[in-house]
């Protein structure tokens, strides 16, 4: 009886840790995302949408640079992160393994640890060196950690489509590359878009790989071998200035970042239940 | 077939891409962090100072700042991520564990400067306005001596990384309790075994591997961590034995010195900092995948 | 579901991104060439220095008014050691520093680097003593003496001297200086070094200096005249050095300094004019190297110790750039330091006297622009 009460104590006292562990996750959560929320609501207004930023001290403006920066971004680093993503994912998912594909894999998956402030200091070396502080830069830096994740969840996509799939195609006299791009892909199109989504959300977030690549901008963008903003910059050049009303702004910007990001990640998780 | 052969050209040619890419990438780093590497050696790894002034360098502060708190806040959100864990594979009913699985995974997609600007604003002044006086009757232990006057802190970084990585902890360690068959469970239970031993006497040692490797997978992510630790930890490449004085972390002094580094020896240093950095971070990524592909062969 | 029916569908959605990608890469050629031909909107990209950041701020919001939105001038914060290395790099069109290029630099720069004060400015010392009431009065040997550590509390008798009336409380006191090669630091150190013989030995003038062992945690490092001004201003009896308008921006009081000939004097215009003014015959050619040149400490009854001029730095030859570009660049630079100066008061800097606004306009004409000859 005694060891049984014993162990009742412990049992319970083992709840306990349980719902405690997992409170110490979700109420910094909440908190975190609470407070964004109240703080950055208060920045937000049309004039924050769409006007440019004043010059420091001044109060008013708002942050538009940085959300055209975020999108010019975006959109270079995916041009460029999806066809080498899935082309490569074919190679791996589409072809015999060899001791060549084998190391492709490798290569790709242990370079998606690649810190992101490393990938940086890369397109730094390479890019801005020859063309300066650009969105190419910026947008070559983010690519290098798009590109593992889009590689290594295209070939998972891939590999799932079942192998009946492919011979039946091949079985009614369709060249094999045919089969692939019409066929497989299309099977495998829900998984592919979905790691092209969540490399998508991870590299709108990523503020280290753009300090000394994509450098900032207070103006609009033309070209993508100028200077760009980000939202990511923005929050943190803001969030550690001495002004309040950047530090109202940087709030309002993670708002808005943290909104797109979330939207992101609850898209993919609704798709992937259907 | 001609179409065929193009394909494959076309998509051979692309993963060539990556790999030139990545050989690229490790060869750039190496060759322009040379001139540290040949007027230090491998004592630059081990050197105490790093004084741009006097053209000084060594990586031990960061170095020093990235293992001391990646690796405590590892060890507390292997504590966390463990309980969170049994109660999302043991607890929960199904939907609320589809709930709260989600929120966890949430954390991982909110941006690091997000985190880094919740920490500035609030975790700061919370260390520096409370938690360092809860600590006080431990500040016997070295660890917890001295002030923060800023909140800004080893500390600080500690909280935020923890909170950074128990995501991909906890869900690996879910995953992996969840491979324990039900049947050895239900076995146990019936004969009368309270919970708390199931988990720790058979589940958690059965899902050893696939634990170990999360955890490896989230010491390299805390590793690489750049603007959250630096917006937090105070920026001072001092070693100090308290947690509560500032610090300085691999990925945060290139953050903060990369622009403006004029001398070639410091500039070649930050590169090799960042060599040194990606070394680490690749082979704890490397391993962690490693040991997590032999847990899945096993349970097959 | 016939699988081999026709659909178009994939191969085209995963094209429609190359393709994006060169409509993008393309327009970006076109917009290239486009400043080529003038008339097309102009983007300089320039970098360095916190101290003029607000200032250099204003002029490009101004300036885009009066070439009517054609010429963008963006300027990014990195600290005047960041300006000066990525000037030698190249990888701006011009840089700005509180500090001059020192003689190493100077050979590393791919030509010759012209330095064109376009303000003057001045360090203060801003700090945080929560419901003190009056101004601090303070000279060179306490600031070094606290820098140094040797001071560690906030009614050190040292203080209480220069302090009378002030009730100054027993704390210890968080001393804040720049993380980051700063050309503030370098006016700063300047000034410790010309005042205090022990700072001058044991650490000298510099864009940075390290904390000695004395500071130990009292110490806080920050990024940015912005970074120090946000470190004083969350933390209570924090002290720290900053450029004027940061200070005036942020509200922060900052202590009367003991110049030259023994006043305590505040940083305003006055003051600062009178430091610059009683310096002006020391002013060096376009050509020479601006590195001894300093009006730190300097003499005259109002003037204020820790002024100093802050400094735009550009290639002489700018034939590497497009036309189009090194153009406006000049024209820019010319604006700034003939109707830009109305700007300067408001913000807390000082304009530049007639002396030095003419030797700057005579270096300017030496830029060479094109290919060609001459402009």
């Amino acid at each position: 009886m005694e060891m049984a009460k014993t162990k009742l104590i412990k049992d319970k006292i083992f709840t306990i840790y349980c719902f405690i562990s997992l409170s110490f996750a979700i109420l910094p959560l909440i908190h975190i995302v609470g407070t964004t929320l109240v703080r950055g609501i208060k920045a937000v207004s049309l004039e924050f949408f769409i006007s440019l930023p004043k010059p420091p001290g001044e109060v008013g403006g708002g942050i538009a640079n940085a959300i055209e920066g975020s999108i010019i971004l975006a959109a270079l680093t995916m041009s460029f992160s999806i066809p080498v993503g899935i082309l490569t994912a074919i190679y791996l998912s589409e072809y015999q393994d060899n001791w060549f594909r084998n190391l492709v894999r490798l290569l790709s998956d242990t370079f998606a640890g690649t810190p992101s402030i490393v990938a940086g200091v890369f397109a730094y070396s390479l890019i801005v060196r020859k063309f300066g502080f650009s969105a190419i830069a910026g947008a070559f830096a983010l690519s290098i950690l798009a590109i593992p994740t889009i590689v290594r969840s295209s070939e998972e996509a891939l590999k799932l489509v079942p192998i009946d799939v492919r011979e039946a195609g091949l079985s009614l006299g369709a060249e094999k590359w045919k089969v692939i791009t019409k066929i497989v892909i299309r099977a495998a199109r829900p998984g592919i878009i979905t790691g092209i989504l969540l490399a998508l959300a991870r590299i709108m977030g990523e503020t280290a790989p753009l300090l000394f690549t994509a450098f900032g901008n207070p103006e609009f963008v033309r070209s993508p071998f100028e200077p760009v903003s980000a939202l990511p910059l923005v929050i943190y050049v803001y969030a550690t200035s001495p002004y309040p009303d950047w530090h109202q702004k940087a709030w309002g910007a993670a708002l808005i970042l943290m909104l797109m990001v979330l939207a992101i990640n609850l898209a993919v998780k609704y798709k992937l239940r259907r | 077939m001609r179409g065929d052969k193009l394909f494959l050209f076309l998509v051979s040619f692309f993963a060539l891409l990556i790999v030139l890419l990545f050989v690229l990438f490790f060869h750039q780093l190496l060759c322009n962090s040379i001139p540290t590497w040949k007027r230090f050696g491998l004592s630059f790894v081990f050197g105490k100072s790093w004084n741009p002034l006097r053209n000084d360098f060594g990586a031990l502060p960061f170095l020093y700042g990235t293992i001391l708190t990646s690796t405590l806040s590892l060890l507390i959100s292997v504590v966390l991520s463990l309980g969170i864990a049994v109660f999302l594979s043991e607890m929960a009913p199904p939907r609320l564990r589809d709930v709260l699985s989600s929120l966890i995974e949430l954390i991982a997609a909110i941006p690091s400067v997000i985190i880094g600007l919740w920490g500035i604003f609030y975790v700061a002044p919370f260390v520096r306005d409370h938690l360092q006086y809860w600590l006080e009757p431990l500040s016997f232990i070295p660890l917890f001596s001295g002030r923060s006057l800023t909140g800004l802190s080893m500390l600080t970084a500690i909280i935020i990384l923890t909170f950074m990585i128990t995501p991909i902890i906890s869900s690996i360690m879910k995953e992996s309790l969840m491979m324990v068959p039900e049947d050895l469970k239900e076995a146990l239970y019936s004969l009368g075994a309270r919970r708390y031993e199931v988990m720790m006497k058979v589940c958690i040692p059965y899902a050893k591997v696939g634990i170990l490797g999360g955890v490896i997978l989230g010491y390299g992510r805390a590793v690489g961590e750049t603007m959250a630790v630096t917006m937090v930890i105070g920026n001072s490449p001092v070693i100090s034995a308290s947690l509560l004085s500032p610090g300085y972390t691999m990925a945060a002094v290139i953050a903060n010195e990369f622009t403006e580094a004029t001398g070639d020896l410091h500039l070649s240093s930050l590169i090799a900092v960042a060599f040194i950095l990606l070394v680490v971070s690749l082979s704890m990524n490397l391993i962690g995948r490693v040991v997590i592909w032999k847990w899945q062969k096993q349970s097959l | 579901m016939n699988l081999l029916a026709p659909s178009g569908g994939d191969l085209s959605h995963r094209g429609v991104l190359p393709i994006l990608f060169l409509v993008l890469f393309s327009s970006a050629c076109i917009g290239e060439n486009g400043e080529k031909k003038g008339g097309e909107r102009i983007v300089i990209n320039g970098a360095g220095a916190s101290f003029p950041y607000p200032l250099i701020a204003k002029w490009a919001e101004e300036y885009k008014k009066v070439s009517q939105g054609r010429v963008i001038v963006n300027y990014q914060s990195i600290g005047s050691g960041g300006g000066i290395r990525q000037m030698i790099e190249r990888s701006i069109d011009f840089g700005a520093s509180d500090v001059p290029m020192s003689p190493e630099e100077y050979t590393k720069a791919k030509g010759t680097v012209l330095h064109i004060p376009e303000a003057i400015g001045a360090v203060v010392i801003i700090y945080n003593l929560p419901g003190i009431k009056g101004r601090l009065k303070l000279d060179g040997e306490a600031i070094s003496k606290i820098y140094l550590g040797e001071i560690d509390r906030w009614d050190d008798p040292l203080l209480k001297k220069l302090n009378p009336e002030i009730d100054l409380p027993s704390e210890r006191i968080v001393v804040v200086k720049r993380a980051d090669s700063s050309g503030t630091t370098f006016i700063f150190t300047d000034y410790l070094s010309s005042v205090s013989e022990r700072w001058s030995k044991e650490i000298g003038r510099g864009k940075n200096f390290p904390f000695t062992k004395e500071i130990g945690d009292r110490g806080v490092q920050a990024k940015g005249n912005e970074g120090v001004t946000a470190a004083v201003k969350q933390n209570p009896y924090s002290i720290g050095y900053v450029e004027l308008t940061y200070a005036i921006q942020n509200k922060l009081v900052h202590a009367l300094l003991m110049n030259r000939e023994e006043n305590f004097v505040e940083a305003n215009l006055e003051t600062i004019s009178s430091a610059a003014l009683n310096s002006i015959e020391e002013l060096p050619e376009w050509n020479e190297s601006w590195y001894g040149f300093s009006i730190v400490n300097a003499p005259g009854e109002r003037s204020y110790p820790m002024s100093s001029f802050t400094y735009i730095l550009l290639y002489q030859d700018l034939s590497y750039m497009p036309e189009e570009k090194a153009k406006a660049l000049v024209d820019f630079l010319e604006w700034v330091l003939t109707e830009g100066q109305k700007y300067c008061e408001p913000l807390g800097y000082v304009p530049l006297p007639e002396e030095v606004v003419k030797r700057n306009l005579e270096a300017i004409s030496k830029v060479r622009v094109s290919e060609d000859e001459g402009r």
